[in-house]
């Protein structure tokens, strides 16, 4: 009996965090279909106007077009970056190791305030402002050492013997960590680009120093839109924005299920055939 | 990425013969590897036999190449690999536990080597399946390691190292995860494959039963050196120094001297004739070599005798051992045939151990 109040009240604590946690976003979406033009709460009829004004407004699509890129290009450039900076960490043997980690790991302690004051600065003199291999560079920055970490993790656990085998089986040392060691630390790796994907795509404060008129990525122009109008549009951005988050986050998640069942599937089939 | 095979071995024949050359490895302040040399015959079953520690797998992996050594010189088939990286000595290698490819099939797993070696595809999947027949796991190729036991997996392990026919065939205590039956059968089908591809076998082991059964010759290793090496019989019989007595088999030791051809065992106050002269300060006598008597039995002229007590018989079916306590304090074991009935040798029983003079042997 005790039991099941036990659990009642865990479950119960279960919800009214998840509730907490998710509340103030899912509060955005009946504010993009109020018919109110003052986004306000709460919400007053329905309508898709804003999503239709959304959709009038190409400016949007020009920032969310080079979110997009910038987040799949610095994520791409974390996961080269970051691998090998993990491999060097975990598996090399020279001086000044503990040292070259905490360099990695800095964007991660250092204010955003001031790695985009002095990125803005550098930029400033060599015209990379405004520009997307700016923010590409410093997003990647940004986007490494949670690559790193997530790696770093993945490598420790990988017998060293599979390696060793590999080699010993006439594969140098390229061939062996892209037949052996990748597979193996494929989820991390992947994790880790999820990770840094999501760190470039609703990056504001360096992107703020960043932007200007020549480009603006879509959290900095969600900032400066709430200061100049604040009409539901915002509200309508920030639900699309949601949607592709719970996009990415399921697809992932699908991908880990169907895995599963694949391979639950085979060792069925195994036991049927009775070998 | 296929490198170029013929080039990667080391002759022709089909086993190659390593001559290791005052290797020298140390970690830290600890010396590993103390200028060990060894030759390995062509087609040999050589073990490493050591306790752990010993470097015997260290040993191991200087000959394949993952381990630099700090000095001395690897030759294999004649040719010195010395800085020949592992990936292109083209050498087989089986390891503790199994290290296959866990995202591979085993079909995969033992197609590997051939298809870095460059294997023509159409012939990988007649030499597959002819390596996983001959290890009688054809049936099995289509499954992931890890729906496979640990002795299969250990069978795809060695099919995987030998599929691509190396000259040379290491094994890093291949058997030591699995349970005793296992390991029995396992040993049995090791050393007919050695038959079978007359290929040169390094095989690393801390098990001595296990050493006498499967080598040609046994290397025994401690601390870094090799003490002793020679055939099974030679270590089982003819040991050269007190720490090979003991590793291998049971044996039972008196301390003493060598005084004009007789060794004065002052502790339990007995003097035994030497069938030569011989000096050292320990005398080795095998269980199986020893006689139990009851009673003060005078011993026949070609025997040496001690007198003990007994303090445990165990019968182990075809033969039982009897351990037995000297005047000095020292435990001595025999192993002797199960009489028909009571023989007056039972706990508590005042016995007089035997052997033949030529059966105890001098230590340094
Ligand atoms: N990478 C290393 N760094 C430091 N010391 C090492 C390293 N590898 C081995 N050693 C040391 O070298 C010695 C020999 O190790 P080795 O693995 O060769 O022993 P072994 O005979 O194979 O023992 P086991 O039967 O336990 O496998 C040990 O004392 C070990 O602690
Ligand atoms: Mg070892």
């Amino acid at each position: 009996m005790t039991r099941i109040l036990t659990r009642a009240a865990l479950v119960l604590l279960a919800v009214l965090i998840a509730a907490y946690v998710l509340l103030p976003i899912l509060v955005i979406f009946p504010m993009s279909v109020s018919e109110n033009g003052f986004m306000a709460f709460p919400p007053e009829g329905f309508t898709w106007d804003w999503y239709r004004s959304l959709s009038t407004d190409p400016t949007w699509f020009a920032s969310a077009g080079q979110s997009l890129t910038v987040a799949l290009a610095s994520a791409a450039l974390s996961v080269v970056l970051g691998t090998l900076a993990a491999l060097a960490l975990v598996r090399g043997r020279f001086p000044f190791r503990r040292l070259a980690l905490l360099a990695m790991l800095s964007p991660l302690i250092v204010p955003y305030v001031i790695v985009g004051l002095a990125v803005y600065i550098a930029f400033l003199k060599v015209g990379l402002t405004e520009t997307p291999l700016g923010f590409v560079l410093v997003h990647t920055c940004l986007g490494v050492p949670y690559v790193m970490i997530n790696v770093s993790a993945g490598l420790v656990s990988v017998d060293r013997r599979l390696e060793m085998a590999s080699m010993n089986l006439g594969a140098g040392p390229v061939s062996t960590f892209m037949r052996v060691t990748l597979p193996a630390i494929l989820p991390n790796v992947l994790a880790g680009a999820l990770f840094a994907f999501i760190t470039s795509w609703d990056e504001v404060v360096v992107a703020i120093f960043l932007s200007g008129p020549g480009m603006t990525t879509l959290p900095v122009k969600m900032w400066s839109g709430i200061r100049v109008e604040i009409d539901p549009t915002l509200a309508a951005v920030s639900s699309l924005l949601l949607l592709v988050l719970i996009g990415t986050f399921l697809l992932t998640g699908l991908a880990r299920g169907i895995q599963r069942l694949l391979a639950r599937r085979s060792s069925v089939n195994l036991d049927h055939s009775g070998v | 990425m296929s490198q170029n095979t013929t080039d990667s071995r080391p002759d022709d024949q089909a086993g190659a013969s390593i001559n290791v050359e005052k290797v020298r490895k140390q970690y830290g302040a600890t010396t590993v590897l103390d200028d060990v040399s060894l030759d390995i015959r062509a087609g040999e079953f050589i073990t490493l036999l050591g306790a752990s520690g010993s470097g015997k797998s260290t040993l191991l992996n200087i000959i394949a190449g993952f381990t630099k050594a700090d000095g001395g010189r690897v030759h294999i088939g004649g040719r010195d690999l010395t800085k020949v990286p592992a990936h292109r000595r083209g050498l087989g290698m089986v390891f503790q536990h199994y290290a296959l490819f866990p995202h591979m099939t085993v079909f995969d797993n033992v197609a590997y080597g051939l298809r870095r070696h460059g294997t023509a595809k159409s012939a990988i999947s007649g030499l597959v399946a002819e390596a996983l027949e001959m290890v009688e796991l054809g049936h099995l190729a289509k499954r992931k390691p890890s729906e496979l036991s640990g002795g299969q997996q250990q069978r795809v392990a060695l099919a995987r190292a030998i599929v691509f026919r190396p000259p040379v065939l290491l094994m890093d205590e291949p058997l030591g995860a699995l349970d005793k039956l296992l390991r029995e059968q396992l040993q049995l089908e090791i050393r007919r494959l050695h038959q079978d591809m007359g290929i040169t076998f390094v095989f690393v082991t801390h098990d001595q039963e296990e050493a006498l059964t499967m080598s040609d010759r046994i290397a025994l290793l401690q601390s870094g050196n090799i003490v002793q090496i020679g055939s099974p019989s030679d270590l089982y019989e003819r040991p050269n120094c007190r720490y090979a007595a003991e590793f291998i088999g049971v044996s039972n030791i008196f301390s003493g001297e060598c005084r004009d051809g007789v060794f004065d065992d002052r502790i339990n106050g007995a003097q035994y004739r030497l069938g030569s002269a011989a000096s050292g300060q320990a005398l080795m006598v095998r269980p199986e070599r020893l006689a139990v008597r009851p009673g003060i039995a005078l011993s026949e002229p070609e025997d040496n005798a001690v007198e003990a007590v007994v303090e445990d018989c165990v019968y182990l079916g075809s033969f039982r051992t009897v351990h037995a306590r000297t005047s000095g304090g020292d435990l001595v074991v025999a192993r002797t045939d199960v009489p028909r009935g009571e023989d007056g040798v039972h706990p508590g029983a005042k016995v007089t151990l035997t052997w033949k003079i030529e059966d105890g042997r001098v230590l340094a």
